[in-house]
């Protein structure tokens, strides 16, 4: 890490002297943009889909310069964060460095912001206002909330009534309010519509505070108001509550007055589309979202909020240049998980790669695994295998577990969901070792 | 269930570094070329087996694996002649041909 701080030191002490032209040209950086020197290829978010891309840049061709922005040192993951409520993991386990990257890869990790994105001129820039060149740019910007599209839900709202939906402050903010909770109390969680970040994540926090409360506070109930008629692995979580909560967990499809359009984060309350009123005691609102903000900054959204991408290359069609991944495309019937972002990553990367030789696009290939833990050794998944056929995006197989499974089959995925996150996590930032 | 979700130990020391720079640079940072469709597909395993295939845990490790063992298992699981948790649902999704050479791939890693 300390290596880290002084090689960023030193480069912002560049940029802070010189003009971010004059830089480029006289620090160790410039070489590389000189002359004959390797394309840059500049790769903004850190998490599952950017850091991937970065690694994997570095693995298939070792002499292109690549450059990671990511504010985080440490980066916390949404997946798993459910476990942390559940009192399942530690938030310390959550977390993910950069040191893979940087040391062994050779990946040029700078934990700023980016706050600008010119297209015409490929640069981008950083909080503090300096600015880097790229040949080619990788966004992973994630993504942000709608604020103030659900009525009543701002950024003052989400202090009382968090949404959780980006691990860090938030997350701790909805712990303490669970565990504040007197025994005997409503927790409501209103999910969105499609699309939204992790399509399985209110049914696996329901669950998850369904065990921190049977454990804690047993006499608790929890809501579950949704704008969706139906959800991922529909059968199985409504199976697993019933299974190991008996009737703690109540869900409301839209068609049962679930969609919430107003909500009073200082009371607490929520009002549904045909104005039922729902008072909650701790109350965690999951928000419509878009593409994060830096995607609109480069241009590359459209009217929905979220970045239309060429299928095989993950090119955006609205910026020379720029490609896309992660929870900020429209990539259906990919869904928005680390999962799928993780091998976005890895193809673009080959994509990319391709594009800078002039050569053709090798075949692109995605897949999915997500696990939802019910409860403590009780998981359950949904696969898929996605690749691109007369030029759409298409799952050329999945589905979920089975719905007759035994006790047996519930724990072995469990068990896989645990395994599952040290590998992605080994995969992604390094952090555990192979072998 | 205790054991279940206690972390095992995280890679943090300096040392273990130049071990796993030879380890991962083995395969394909020695062959400096363009990325194949094969590197591609082997590269959506890793995010179970891990980036060499090697990841142990609960998830069985596929690199450096006998050839016409991981040959055998894969078609298995994509003709539902095997009974897995995920795998079957996963391996229906490519081509025989592809399968194939997903298992040369992970075979030919080194231990």
């Amino acid at each position: 890490m300390d290596r880290m701080r002084i090689n960023r030191r030193q480069l912002l002490g560049l940029f802070g002297s010189l003009g971010a032209g004059s830089v480029l040209a006289a620090s160790g950086i410039g070489r590389a943009v000189a002359g004959n020197q390797p394309p840059r290829i500049t790769v903004i978010g850190g998490g599952f889909g950017g850091a991937t891309a970065a690694k994997y840049l570095k693995r298939f061709d070792p002499s292109v310069h690549v450059t990671l922005i990511e504010p985080s040192r440490r980066y916390y993951t949404c997946p798993f964060s459910n476990l942390y409520l559940g009192g399942l993991y530690d938030f310390e386990d959550l977390g993910h460095g950069y040191r893979e990257l940087a040391r062994d890869y050779g990946v040029q990790v700078i934990h700023s912001t980016a706050t600008d994105i010119d297209t015409e001129q490929r640069t981008v820039t950083l909080a503090g206002d300096e600015t880097l060149r790229w040949d080619r740019l990788i966004l992973s910007p994630g993504i942000d909330i709608r604020w103030g599209e659900l009525e009543g839900y701002t950024r003052d709202a989400a202090e009382l009534a968090p949404h959780a939906w980006k691990a860090g402050p938030q997350t701790h903010l909805l712990k303490k309010q669970l565990e504040s909770m007197e025994d005997g109390g409503t927790f409501i969680l209103v999910a969105p519509q499609d699309p939204f970040r992790c399509p399985p994540g209110p049914y696996e926090r329901g669950s998850m505070v369904a065990n921190y409360f049977k454990n804690h506070k047993p006499k608790s109930k929890i809501l579950l108001l949704d704008a969706k008629d139906n959800f991922s692995k529909q059968p199985l979580f409504q199976q697993g509550w019933q299974e190991n909560y008996g009737d703690m967990i109540e869900w409301v499809s839209r068609s049962n007055d679930g969609t919430v359009i107003r909500v009073d984060a200082a009371n607490r309350e929520v009002e549904t589309e045909f104005g039922t009123r729902h008072k909650a005691d701790v109350l965690n609102v999951v928000p419509p979202q878009k593409a994060g903000f830096i995607a609109d900054r480069a241009g590359v959204t459209d009217d929905s909020g979220w970045v239309p991408i060429e299928p095989r290359t993950f090119r955006s069609p609205q910026a020379d240049g720029v490609y896309v991944i992660g929870d900020a495309t429209q990539a259906a019937p990919m869904p928005k998980s680390g999962f799928v972002a993780n091998t976005q990553g890895k193809s673009v990367a080959a994509a990319v790669l391709a594009d800078l030789a002039g050569e053709e696009t090798p075949d692109p290939s995605w897949a999915n695994t997500c696990y939802s833990t019910i409860a403590p050794g009780y998981g359950i998944s949904v696969a898929g295998v996605y690749g691109v056929r007369d030029g759409e995006i298409e799952e050329f197989s999945g589905g979920i577990s089975p719905e007759d499974a035994d006790g047996e089959f519930r724990r072995k995925e469990a068990e896989h969901a645990v395994a599952w996150y040290e590998a992605i996590a080994q995969d992604t930032w390094g952090t555990y070792q192979e072998g | 269930m205790q054991g279940l979700y206690r972390r095992m130990t995280r890679f943090t020391a300096p040392a273990f570094t130049g071990i796993l720079l030879s380890a991962l640079t083995g395969l394909s940072l020695a062959e400096s070329k363009p990325a194949t469709s094969t590197d591609v597909l082997a590269a959506s395993c890793a995010n179970c087996h891990g980036t060499t295939g090697r990841y142990a845990s609960a998830i069985p490790p596929i690199g450096g694996r006998d050839y016409e063992d991981l040959r055998e298992q894969l078609l298995g699981f994509k003709r539902g002649e095997r009974s897995a948790t995920v795998m079957d649902r996963i391996a229906a999704g490519y081509t025989e041909d592809q399968l194939e050479a997903l298992a040369r791939y992970f075979a030919e890693i080194e231990d």
